[in-house]
């Protein structure tokens, strides 16, 4: 049996074991050093990915104010939205907590919307809205029927009436008004179902374009803000609405470029506007609004056919009716301050100027 | 019985165990660090490759930006005159090029010492906080994705003092690389709209048909209605290798496929649509 009976002997073998270690050690280090580097890159990856989810969670947080506006006013209480649930069967293992706040600003309100990962990650962006009670003007209201210009070929037994919320006529009240000095030609049989006392009013001098007396934003802006399912509809000539549109709580505002015909006894709760300075011929329209009606140019041929008939429920509400005599009953008032149309404001899409 | 040590045979025999383990695990280790640095290089070449297309989605995304609704109006109100067609103003949202994108949008800037000589923003001097339209973009040049974020040549009263358009070159060149053909060589950088959708445009006028844009299309015959809104779709194509050699992007990946590939194809909306405008009285 062999023997390491030297110390000789025994000192080398620490050389040897030494040695394997230091080699090792190296093996090690570089192998960790390899597998850290790898882990970086991935995790830099894994980051960047993180980081564009974190941006859609925000999205779905911005989604969700403005579901919220829908049914709420908007209040700069800031609201905790639902979380992006981590779905069992994904890939990542991340949920979001979204919230979402408000900034109003004038005529204007600002939405921020925020989601935070689970693990730290977050994205802000926010987003500019017009609600669209700003867009009324106050004096848009003020009568049941406005028109830029004059009334004219009153035939057969039309009413515009005027009746306050308790059924009760109104005689101080603006049943239209017209272009100043455009006395209406003939009121004919106004309002002979009725006997309402047919007050007409006049613009100030001057005002040929009544736009601005309904609203307090220009065309374009009106227009960019319309959408076809919203609560502001903007229909270009020959077009129209299919239903009928608006609820008390949520009216509508429609702008006809030309003075297309509404038919089919549509009920509308808002306002229309036919923004036509060629004038309108009413014959033959079935429209059943609750809110105001206004025509930039002259109106003509108002007869019994047309059949309008206005109730004027509040100071600041009123309503015509297709149909003979008072028929309000059944309807409620609507507040002007009620058009909760939330519309987004193109170019106001941000995610850098938010913190 | 005295040890004297190793015979020659039992040497031998060991050397060449020692030889057969060293040998093995010099092939292990080798295999190793091959597989790891394969993996880190796809995991780093994929790491550019999504931060270029990031990138551009993000700077995309916020295309458009005006600022607040007083700022849009005032925007939309320049983009449209009574007597020429409307444009997309002093800065459009995506301007496209071959192989180059530019971006613009407004970001909040605090006006520095000089700046009112610059721009009208800072008329009343330093400290001024105010709004600024950026533009960004990227561009491909020579197998490198160069990068490009400056306030917005328009912006200035007078000359830019970087040039930021697509061709830029030289001094002034406010271009900077964001990839190393060591790393990955982009061969292919490519951006088309896609889709175009006008909202609000008069039937009128001929809007949405062939030929024809809402930008472009003069309102003569438009009536009085005259703004309208259009969103957009840009499809982006993006393609890299980490062989410095120029066209050899196979994207349908097929038999010349260079190694390392990476092909990306993807459609990016701005989340603010285009708004221009004319005056009503024209």
């Amino acid at each position: 049996m062999r023997q390491f009976s030297s110390s000789a002997n025994s000192e080398r073998g620490y050389y040897t074991i030494a040695l394997v270690v230091v080699i090792a050690f190296v093996a090690l280090l570089a192998s960790r050093s390899g597998t850290v580097t790898t882990s970086n890159t991935v995790k830099t990856t894994s980051e960047e990915v993180v980081a564009a989810e974190a941006f859609y969670a925000a999205e779905f947080a911005l989604a969700e104010a403005l579901i919220w506006l829908g049914s709420n006013d908007a209040t700069a209480t800031p609201q905790a939205g639902a979380g992006v649930p981590n779905d069992s069967g994904n890939n990542t293992p991340r949920s979001y907590a979204t919230s979402f706040w408000f900034e109003e600003s004038g005529d204007y309100t600002r939405v921020y919307a925020r989601a935070t990962g689970s693990d730290g990650s977050s994205a802000t962006i926010s987003q500019w809205l017009s609600t669209g009670n700003d867009v009324l003007a106050s004096t848009a209201l003020e009568q049941p029927l406005g028109i830029a210009g004059t009334l004219s070929n009153v035939t057969g037994t039309p009413e515009i009436n005027v009746i306050g919320s308790d059924g009760v006529l109104l005689t101080d009240h603006y049943s239209m008004r017209v272009a100043s000095g455009e006395t209406p030609t003939s009121y004919g049989n106004l309002n002979n179902s009725s006997g309402e006392v047919i007050t007409t009013g006049e613009w100030s001098s001057g005002v040929t374009d009544i736009w601005s007396l309904y609203f307090s934003v220009d065309r374009a802006t009106m227009e960019s803000l319309a959408s076809d399912t919203g609560n502001i509809r903007w229909y270009e000539p020959g077009e129209g609405p299919s239903t009928s549109l608006g609820t008390t709580s949520s009216p509508v505002i429609l702008i006809f470029e030309e003075c297309t015909r509404i038919t089919g006894q549509k009920r509308i709760i808002g306002v229309v506007f036919i923004d036509d300075n060629s004038g309108c011929d009413l014959n033959g329209w079935s429209m059943d609004l609750k809110g105001s009606l206004g025509v930039n140019g002259d109106v003509t041929k108002l007869n019994s056919n047309t059949d309008l008939e206005a109730y004027y429920i509040t100071e600041a509400d009123s309503i015509i009716l297709t149909g003979s005599g008072p028929s309000a009953t059944g309807i409620d008032n609507f507040d002007p301050e009620a058009f909760s149309s939330t519309v987004v404001l193109p170019g106001t899409w941000t995610d850098t100027e938010v913190n | 019985m005295r040890q004297l040590g190793l015979s020659l045979v039992e040497l031998m025999v060991a050397i060449a165990i020692a030889s057969f383990i060293a040998l093995a695990a010099t092939s292990y280790y080798a295999a190793m660090f091959s597989a790891s640095n394969a993996v880190r290089n796809t995991a780093s070449a994929q790491a550019h490759f999504n931060a270029v297309a990031n990138t551009l989605v993000a700077e995309i995304r916020r295309s458009g930006y005006r600022g607040s609704p007083t700022e849009v109006a005032a925007y939309v109100a320049t983009t449209g005159n009574s007597s020429s067609t409307p444009t997309l103003g002093s800065y459009p949202a995506v301007e496209t090029g071959t192989g180059c994108a530019l971006v613009a949008y407004a970001r909040d800037y605090t006006c520095a010492s000089g700046d009112d000589s610059n721009f009208t923003e800072c008329a009343a001097g330093a400290g001024t906080a105010t709004s600024l339209h950026y533009r960004s973009g990227l561009r491909l040049s020579s197998g490198v994705i160069e990068a490009v974020s400056v306030i917005h040549p328009n912006q200035y009263i007078g000359s830019t003092p970087v040039d930021s358009s697509c061709t830029a070159t030289g001094g002034t060149s406010g271009w900077a690389p964001l990839s190393e053909t060591t790393e990955l060589y982009f061969d292919r950088f490519t951006i088309t709209e896609q889709a175009s959708t006008i909202y609000d445009g008069d039937t009128a006028c001929v809007l949405g048909t062939a030929g024809t844009d809402c930008e472009s299309n003069v309102y003569a015959d438009c009536g009085d209605s005259i703004s309208c809104r259009i969103k957009r779709v840009y499809k982006v194509e993006v393609c890299a290798y980490p062989t410095a050699t120029d066209g050899l992007c196979d994207p349908n990946y097929g038999g010349s496929v260079p190694n390392g590939q990476l092909y990306n194809e993807f459609f990016v909306t701005p989340r603010n649509d285009v708004l221009i405008s004319k005056d009503y009285s024209s």
